[in-house]
């Protein structure tokens, strides 16, 4: 054997060299973008039309410490349907939430809640394997929270909390501007004269909707 | 019995060919590299307009180390994307320029 043949000349030294380093810079890659850990699913927030609220914050903190966000356009918007959200096909997978970061402001109560909601991620993960890919935060009154997980014909229920009802501090009123607690309430909630006109009646008052199953799971089984 | 030349121009070759050999093997690496992940589509924008300036390079150092007839084609090669990255590069500044318009 030709005593060259082990040789490179320089060129092919800095091809190896680069080659080396994208190598590594994949095998990087893969290692922490774990594609083998991530799941197609998309979260949305509900909420019951006799017990508005607004949401001011709704992240989830995933496992690898991203953030993604809940969605809340029909409950800010003021199209709240108990068990309901508004949901997309997702067409990125996403690494496993780990906790939901959740802070809002209820109508009826005039009380803020806010806290930060551990998830049981190995119930999630069965769940998401199962093809259960819509997440429900489910606010109830009375600062309860309720998370659904739902296939196209199944829902379970994937945990409860309760969340202390606590006055604004900072930024909790911020709108725009920093508010009053009174002027936060009025702009951000757009309710028509009909409900409030229910709301001061008491409609709904005693309902716990904690226990109250979806609309979802009340379609199924009539 | 065999010359210095043509032993020279063996070895020429066989470097060559090497030098081939592991361009594709970055290209590929590069390809399974990029594949990895979620990328915005104004990531996906920058991929696409510094790849072409990447192989110019890559192509630039097998031009200018293997010189000779049998190499033509490199360098007609290496010219035309020579010129490609150089329009690339300038999209994308141009693009980056018109994105900066609409920022308030």
């Amino acid at each position: 054997m030709h005593i060259s043949t082990l040789k490179l000349n320089i060129a092919n030294k800095i091809y190896v060299v680069i080659l080396a380093a994208l190598t590594l810079a994949t095998a990087y890659r893969i290692l922490q973008y774990k594609s083998w850990d991530r799941y197609y699913y998309d979260v949305s927030a509900s909420a019951p039309a006799s017990f508005p609220v607004y949401i001011r914050t709704a992240n989830l903190i995933l496992a690898d410490g991203d953030e993604s966000w809940v969605r809340t356009n029909s409950v800010n918007d003021g199209n709240p349907y108990w068990g309901y959200g508004n949901f997309e096909d997702p067409d990125t997978k996403e690494r496993l939430p780990e906790k939901l970061v959740l802070g809002y402001a209820s109508f009826r109560d005039k009380s803020f809640y806010a806290d930060t909601i551990p998830l049981p991620v190995e119930a999630l993960k069965n769940a998401l394997k199962n093809g259960y890919s819509e997440i429900i935060v489910g606010i109830a009154n009375k600062g309860n929270i309720i998370i659904w997980m739902r296939n196209e014909e199944n829902e379970l229920v994937l945990l409860k909390h309760q969340i202390k009802p606590h006055e604004p501090v900072g930024d909790d009123t911020y709108y725009e501007r920093r508010l009053s607690k009174k002027e936060y309430f009025e702009n951000v909630f757009r309710l028509d004269s009909a409900s409030l006109e229910d709301f001061r009646k008491g409609v709904d008052k005693d309902a716990n909707y904690i226990d109250t199953p979806s609309l979802f799971t009340q379609r199924l089984t009539n | 019995m065999v010359t210095e030349e043509t032993s020279g121009d063996l070895e020429l070759n066989r470097q060559s060919g090497i030098s081939m050999l592991l361009i594709t093997g970055i290209l590929i690496m590069v390809a399974i590299l990029l594949s990895i992940g979620n990328s915005t589509e104004d990531e996906q924008i920058y991929q696409l307009a510094l790849l072409c300036p990447v192989l110019t390079i890559l192509l630039g150092i097998y031009t200018f180390t293997y010189r000779g007839k049998a190499f033509l084609l490199s360098r007609v090669v290496f010219f035309i994307l020579l010129v490609l990255s150089l329009l690339s590069l300038f999209s994308l500044w141009y693009l980056i320029e018109l994105g900066k318009a609409y920022a308030h």
